[in-house]
């Protein structure tokens, strides 16, 4: 048997920091990578998809949203098993009590509100599921698997949401513990984590699959569901991820110092397109004419990529001897860019209540631009 | 510069060339009356630099009615030790040539050399206008416009900081002020000048705080529905176990099993109530037994105290019949003492009558004298009255009558005396013997006789003389004394007298008696006011009185001789002597009579005590009565061993009942009742607030709360991404406002003061201690004079006329030094200058002009030679300078 292994599909989720522009495509694209999945396990001819947690990304979405995700589960008419994990947890009242009460949820379609053995016989399989009955609990929910007793012949797969203690992020007092051995002492042949945004095998039988569609600028190999393979009770699964999710977030990183820096930053821009979400933060010095061409770049890229944020607040704009030629700036107005460069020089030691560097290198850039459209126009009359 | 020769030809009235050399090189002075041609030979410098050669424009340089001349000007000069020939001709085959030291600059190519030379541009076409003058604009002072000077300075300004910054060797921004203009439009779109935010800055940050206002308020809704959510867990758990344990059936049995255990108490309550109210019957049973064996007892303890009752009653009726007998007794002795005592007092009081009417009848015998006496003396007044009367009568005489008669006298005595004025007096003197008659009578001897009325004369023997006396009015006065002496006789007839003087006689003595009869009146009125009859009546009544007194004194008898002595003392003694003996006697009677009442009430009760003793006696002896006494003491005893046995059982029973507390298992009861029906309303309220909680959250579930909350703050963020960048841009744009302002003042500062340096060289003269401020755009400001302690501050435009001028002058020769410096050309041109000033500025002003003239060339045109002849040169006269030559 086959199944696929996903998480954290956060439907409903909204980026902050881009521009509303993209920042719909980008909520949008949850469903489509939902469908996406239900391509795959279709292709794949999995048995089943097991969703451990998060479906949702908050317990009150627009009905239209719930209604959404049901309906792109369409493309597989196989057995689903979405679990409640800490966003959409199966509280009295949640997103999952009004899904049933809209009647949006399909047949083949398994919520797992509470904690039981779920057996699906013609699959040769039984799902414990550990569902999120509160927002955050202490204790590992998964603990009765260890003592469930379910039909010989069939296989166990663990399906909970929560972090791996020990293993994950090192705070011991992380909401919704799981054992790291709990594959071991609850029998299991395959234990299915979400909460997790990236990809992590843990053992030879537990795994987050991490989220389908990336939603943040971590390199952790998001964007995958696992097709799980096991042969049998007792058998070790075997796991192939596939890549489901369509952006790439990145994060870019450059300090400007040399000339040539500035060529390394133009090359990786240029290479990104509308699949890209970038979040860029340049540092370190360039000079008027650089400044100008890194505007010119930025803008380019912004509206070429899917989503971006740029972080230009620890770079000095210093103009060269050539500059200020360039911009004919003489007398009190070469004073005053003088002034404006010493100020971006101290930095923040500049004395308080004075304008911070970052202000000053606003100003420059905007006299900059001022002298510039100054003498544009015979230029533009001539291109005109 | 200096300019060496001038020489015009077919301009306005100089259709014949003029010619001017031998300029000097500092004042040269041209004067000459108006319409002579001063300003013709400024207009044609004027146009020789400033007009282009090619411009159909200056008419106005043609002389008069002839519109074919060619206006021709030719200007030599030096600029910087090299020599300048300048030759231009307009309208009619125009040309323009500059030769330089050999070196020749022709048309257009000429006139753009001029311009850079001395600071001054062309007209695009047509004639030049002040905004191309430049430097000469400023230098060259036209007739009637040197208090004139900002506009000038304005289209000098960029010449005059060129100037400047050669002598700084600094370089000012060309493109500065444009640009500063540009940044503060941009600044005031994002802020006030106060520094608040405004338009799309100000936008930004409203939409920030809308959608924070929003993101709170969805924050606060989807808190709620948490909130909500987590209650409706917390409710529905509680109901779920309510419904498996079902607490309200453990209060139902308790309640049962209290209800039981308090229905045996009532059993056991009802029967001890039954003892207690056989008890009670018990106890009321002994209680009428005791009352009647007290009865008993009473019974003979009266029987004892009557006895000694009616023995206390015999000596009580003993004591009282001593009592009144003696009392008695006493009362006989004390009538006795009454009657003496009333036997005195009877005496004396006859005694003290008698005195009483003695007293009276010798008071009534004085009065009777007294009336007496009066009575004679009144009868002798009264006859004295009418003996005066009679008097009177006798005397009366009419005062009128009296009057008329003195009237009637004194008539008459005028009367003779008016007829004897009047009278024809007739002497006569008769020898003896003749005798004469005169109406009858004789005359003889001597004498007079005045005749008053025509008398017949009889002359013995002789006949007759009638003699009537002249007088007319002598017959009426004869007639009047006529009547007046049958009046007078008539009057003294009436009166009863014979002559005037007896009637004045008689009316005296009446006078007399008169007043003699009022004196009797007097006396008679106060003797008896009331008449003598009342007088008469008064002592006939006096005469009465006194025999009643002398009755009544007969009547009371004289007292008793032998008894005299007994009499005890005065009335009042025997008054009180009487008084004491009666209230004595009262006194006692009143004892006698209380005496006899208590003797016959102590002889009631004796009897009374004397039956109740006999009868009480005669019922203790009865024995029906010993019998019944005895059943009583039976019954008692009966009773009380009852009352014993019952009253142990009831004490026992009461400990019993109070050990089990049934007030207790009442509340008990109450308790569990309410428990079981507080769990059961406990369960049903929740199941409502389960229904009412789901209800809502359906509701709230279904806005999609979180959902639009993530919306509104993508918002929110793009928002505030907004503010933050603009707020950077109005930040940016504060700082550059700030930066260029702070360094194109410190600029400003250093281009002005080398201009400040040369216009206080001149400046002394004019204002002592004064200080003029240099504007931005290096024209005159604010003038600033010492007023007493202080500054007094005025603008260049608020000053005077002639003011102006001065100043106006002073700045342009500031500039020229300040252009001099820097090695441009000056040259200085004044048409009719200074004509607005006092004589004491002029005098100053041609100190300026002077000192002006050591540095630079100056060419002063005046209409007023004469104010112009203490400067040290030759003033030339346009006129002679005509004569062709």
């Amino acid at each position: 048997m086959k199944i696929l292994h996903t998480a954290d599909w956060q439907i409903g989720r909204q980026y902050s920091g881009f521009d509303p522009d993209d920042a719909a495509p980008l909520a949008a694209e949850r469903y489509l990578a939902v469908e996406r999945i239900a391509a795959l396990a279709q292709s794949r001819q999995v048995d089943a998809v097991l969703v451990a947690g998060d479906v949702f990304d908050s317990q009150t979405l627009r009905d239209i949203s719930i209604r959404r995700l049901f309906n792109s589960l369409e493309g597989y008419a196989g057995p689903w098993v979405l679990l409640p994990g800490n966003h959409d947890a199966a509280l009295v009242e949640s997103i999952w009590t009004r899904a049933q009460r809209l009647a949006v949820v399909p047949s083949n379609v398994h919520l797992a509100l509470q904690p039981e053995a779920m057996p699906f016989p013609d699959v040769g399989m039984v799902v414990l599921t550990a569902p999120l009955t509160q927002r955050h609990t202490f204790a590992d929910l998964t603990a009765w698997f260890d003592n469930a007793d379910t039909p010989t012949g069939l296989v166990r797969i663990g399906l909970a949401h929560g972090s791996v203690q020990g293993v994950m992020a090192a705070d011991i007092d992380a909401p919704n513990p799981i054992a790291a051995n709990r594959a071991e002492t609850a029998r299991l042949d395959y234990l299915a984590l979400g909460d997790w945004h990236g990809l992590k095998q843990i053992d030879a039988r537990t795994a987050y699959s991490g989220t389908p569609e990336s939603d943040r600028f971590r390199n952790n190999d998001a964007g995958q569901v696992l097709e799980v393979e096991i042969d049998g009770p007792g058998a070790l699964p075997r796991i192939t991820p596939h890549r489901i999710g369509r952006y790439r977030w990145q994060a870019l990183r450059v300090d400007l110092n040399v000339p040539s820096d500035l060529e390394r930053l133009v090359a990786s821009l240029t290479a990104l397109n509308g699949d890209d979400v970038l979040d860029l933060r340049v540092s370190g010095r360039t000079d008027l004419s650089g400044q100008t061409r890194m505007q010119d770049l930025i803008a380019a890229t912004a509206a070429r990529v899917r989503g971006m944020r740029a972080d230009f607040s620890d770079l000095h704009v210093q103009p060269t001897e050539a500059d200020l030629a360039d911009l004919q700036a003489d007398g009190y107005l070469a004073d005053v860019i003088a002034e404006l460069q010493a100020r971006q020089q101290r930095g923040p030691a500049s004395p308080p209540g004075d304008a911070p560097a970052e202000i000053a290198r606003e100003a420059l850039t905007l006299l900059a631009g001022l002298l510039k459209d100054r003498q544009a126009p015979v230029g533009d009359e001539v291109r005109g | 510069m200096k300019l060496t020769r001038l020489r015009i030809e077919q301009i306005r009235q100089f259709r014949q060339s003029l010619t001017i050399d031998s300029f000097s090189s500092g004042l040269n002075i041209f004067a000459g009356p108006n319409e002579s041609g001063k300003s013709t030979i400024v207009r044609a410098i004027r146009a020789a630099f400033f007009e282009r050669y090619k411009t159909q424009k200056v008419t106005d340089l043609l002389p008069w009615g002839d519109s074919s001349a060619a206006p021709r000007i030719e200007l030599d000069f030096e600029i910087g030790g090299a020599h300048f020939q300048l030759r231009k001709v307009f309208l009619k085959s125009p040309r323009c040539d500059l030769d330089r030291a050999g070196h020749h600059f022709a048309g257009e190519e000429a006139e753009q050399y001029l311009g850079q030379l001395l600071g001054f541009e062309f007209a695009a076409k047509g004639e030049s206008r002040a905004q191309h003058w430049g430097i000469p604009g400023l230098l060259w002072i036209e007739q009637g416009s040197g208090q004139e000077i900002h506009q000038a300075v304005a289209f000098a300004t960029d010449h005059l900081r060129a100037a400047l910054q050669e002598e700084l060797g600094s370089v000012a921004s060309s493109e500065g002020d444009a640009v500063l203009d540009t940044v503060r439009d941009w600044r005031a779109a994002l802020r006030t000048a106060t520094g608040k935010p405004r338009g799309e800055l100000a936008d930004s940050q409203a939409a920030c705080a809308e959608l924070g206002d929003r993101l709170r308020d969805l924050d606060a809704r989807i808190e709620t529905y948490r909130q909500q959510v987590d209650q409706l867990g917390a409710l529905q758990a509680d109901q779920n176990r309510d419904d498996q344990d079902k607490p309200w059936d453990a209060f139902d049995r308790a309640r049962v099993a209290a209800e039981t255990k308090r229905a045996e108490l009532a059993e056991r309550e009802r029967g001890l109530r039954a003892d207690r109210q056989r008890l009670a019957e018990l106890e009321t049973q002994r209680t009428l037994v005791q009352e009647q064996l007290t009865a008993v007892d009473r019974r003979q303890q009266a029987l004892t105290r009557r006895a000694a009752d009616e023995k206390q009653a015999v000596a009580e009726r003993q004591a009282a019949v001593v009592d009144a007998d003696r009392l008695v007794a006493q009362q006989a002795e004390l009538i006795a003492i009454v009657r003496t005592a009333r036997l005195g007092y009877e005496r004396c009081r006859q005694q003290a009558d008698r005195e009483a009417v003695m007293q009276q009848m010798a008071t009534t015998e004085n009065e009777l004298a007294r009336y007496s006496a009066q009575l004679a003396e009144a009868d002798r007044l009264y006859q004295a009255q009418s003996d005066l009367r009679v008097e009177a009568q006798s005397l009366a005489v009419a005062p009128s009558d009296l009057d008329a008669l003195r009237r009637c006298q004194q008539s008459l005595r005028e009367n003779a005396i008016r007829q004897e004025a009047g009278a024809t007096r007739l002497a006569f003197d008769l020898d003896s013997g003749v005798a004469l008659t005169v109406d009858g009578r004789t005359l003889t001897g001597k004498g007079e006789q005045l005749l008053v009325r025509p008398v017949s004369l009889v002359l013995p023997k002789l006949g007759r003389i009638r003699i009537e006396p002249g007088g007319s009015d002598l017959s009426q006065l004869a007639e009047a004394a006529t009547g007046l002496t049958a009046e007078t006789q008539r009057l003294l007839q009436r009166i009863g007298v014979d002559s005037l003087a007896e009637a004045e006689q008689r009316f005296v003595a009446l006078r007399r008696v008169r007043q003699s009869l009022q004196e009797v009146e007097r006396e008679l009125a106060q003797l008896a006011p009331e008449g003598r009859d009342a007088l008469a009546i008064a002592r006939s009544e006096a005469q009465s009185r006194l025999a009643g007194l002398k009755a009544t004194l007969a009547r009371l008898s004289e007292p008793p001789q032998d008894e005299m002595s007994a009499m005890p003392g005065t009335l009042a003694e025997a008054q009180h002597a009487l008084d004491q003996a009666l209230s004595g006697q009262a006194a006692l009677q009143a004892q006698v009579q209380e005496a006899i009442s208590r003797r016959a009430v102590a002889e009631a009760r004796w009897e009374v005590a004397q039956r109740e003793h006999a009868e009480l006696q005669g019922l203790v002896a009865d024995p029906a009565e010993q019998q019944r006494i005895q059943t009583h003491r039976q019954r008692l005893v009966d009773i009380q061993a009852e009352i014993a046995v019952l009253g142990e059982r009831v004490a026992t029973q009461q400990a019993a009942l109070d050990q089990a507390r049934p007030d207790i298992l009442d509340q008990d009861i109450a308790r569990y009742r309410q428990s079981a029906q507080q769990a059961r309303q406990t369960f049903d309220e929740r199941r409502i607030r389960i229904a009412q909680l789901q209800s809502a959250l359906q509701v709230a579930g279904a806005q999609g709360l979180e959902e639009e909350r993530a919306g509104v703050q993508l918002e929110h963020e793009a928002a505030e991404r907004r503010f933050r960048e603009l707020e950077r841009r109005a930040q940016a744009l504060d700082l550059l406002v700030r930066l260029l302002e702070e360094k194109r003042a410190e600029l400003t500062r250093r281009l002005q003061a080398p201009l400040q340096r040369h216009l206080d060289h001149y400046l002394p003269l004019l204002f002592p201690g004064g200080a003029l401020a240099i504007e931005e755009d290096l024209s005159p400001g604010d003038l600033a004079r010492p007023n007493g302690a202080s500054a007094e501050h005025l603008s260049y435009d608020a000053l005077s006329f002639g003011a102006r001028e001065q100043l106006g002058l002073v700045s342009r020769l500031a500039y020229a030094d300040l252009l001099k410096a820097a090695g441009r050309p000056t040259l200085i041109i004044l048409d009719d200058a200074l004509v607005h000033s006092d004589p004491s500025r002029l005098v100053q002003m041609k100190r300026i002009i002077f000192d002006a003239a050591t540095r630079h060339q100056i060419l002063l045109f005046t209409c007023h030679p004469a104010d112009w002849t203490d400067m040290g040169v030759s003033i030339r006269q346009i006129e002679q300078l005509r004569a062709p030559g």
